[in-house]
């Protein structure tokens, strides 16, 4: 399966649960509200969209701005959870 | 609804914070030995952390009166920092919603938000508005509870889901499975059939009304 979100299993139902449940252990970028992206490893998330992450780096317009271990995401602040291909340590 | 990080003046006689029993607070870890950071400016410390289901407080161990807390509705997210280019010492950091909008400098009343809050004995001598604080440390003196803080802190927000969700579902996803089929959900294209006839919509009774007729 490609690193892109959604659309590339051909011939399976792929309901958004199922997404969710696919991508954990994978690298991905959570986009916030606010426009700050995330991007780690994603340990797990709940049905609010709450979001653990591992290995995290913040980008605030699109620079780099903190590292962080482990992070929790509010989820209501999540506006999208996206697969990425990561070059680092992959 | 996020009110952001506020001042805490009283403390119970066991030294706690007053819990909200109305909420059925409860203290769910006490973290001793902790410096607190709000914003840019210095750790203050020494301090007690309490994490309870409802709110992080952090009470000062020298001045009675010196605490602040947060709600976990407030806490956009937290993290285990140990980037020493981003802060010297191990900590957690977090991030506040002062539940304002970012661009506005004004209370609700049309005030200026600079002054702070009159004295309400009602919230057990809460006073000062620290919305405006957005990140906040928490700097443990023994670096090795970091782990176990941080797991606190997830669990503890878990408990607190927004009052009320933009989701009516809190939570479910909403999908119909025929629709995700049939691509109106991005699901499979290639058996989808477009008739380009009807996507241009050539039925003339859409076409705009005429604008001679006077008086409407």
């Amino acid at each position: 399966m490609s690193g892109g979100a959604g659309g590339g299993a051909v011939g399976s139902a792929k309901t958004p649960a199922d997404f969710l449940k696919s991508i954990r252990g994978r690298p991905v970028v959570v986009k916030l509200n606010s426009g700050v992206d995330y991007r780690g490893i994603l340990a797990c998330l709940d049905g609010y969209m709450n979001i653990a992450m591992e290995q995290t780096e913040e980008y605030v317009n699109g620079q780099l701005k903190n590292k962080y271990g482990d992070a929790f995401i509010r989820g209501n602040n999540v506006l999208y959870i996206s697969t990425t291909k990561r070059t680092l340590g992959d | 609804m996020a009110r952001g990080l506020v001042s805490v003046n009283e403390r119970s006689e066991d030294g706690g914070p007053f819990l909200e029993t109305v909420n059925e607070e409860r203290v769910a870890h006490v973290q001793p030995s902790v410096g607190i950071v709000l914003g840019e400016s210095p750790a203050e410390q020494p301090g007690t952390l309490y994490v309870t289901t409802r709110r992080l407080v952090w009470l000062s161990d020298e001045d009675v009166h010196k605490g602040y807390a947060v709600d976990f509705l407030s806490l956009t997210m937290h993290a285990i920092s140990r980037d020493e280019d981003a802060y010297p010492q191990p900590c957690i950091y977090s991030q506040i919603d002062g539940g304002e909008d970012e661009d506005e400098e004004y209370d609700e009343d049309g005030t200026d938000d600079g002054a702070e809050e009159p004295l309400d004995s009602e919230n057990h001598g809460s006073v000062g508005d620290f919305s405006y604080v957005t990140e906040m440390r928490l700097v443990p003196r023994d670096a090795s509870s970091l782990d176990h803080l941080f797991q606190v802190l997830c669990d503890c927000a878990a408990l607190n889901p927004d009052p009320e969700g933009e989701q009516e579902g809190e939570g479910d996803w909403f999908f119909n499975e025929d629709e995700v089929m049939s691509n109106v959900i991005g699901g499979d294209r290639v058996n989808n059939h477009v008739d380009l006839a009807e996507l241009l919509m050539q039925d003339p009774r859409f076409e705009d009304a005429d604008e001679e007729e006077s008086g409407t």
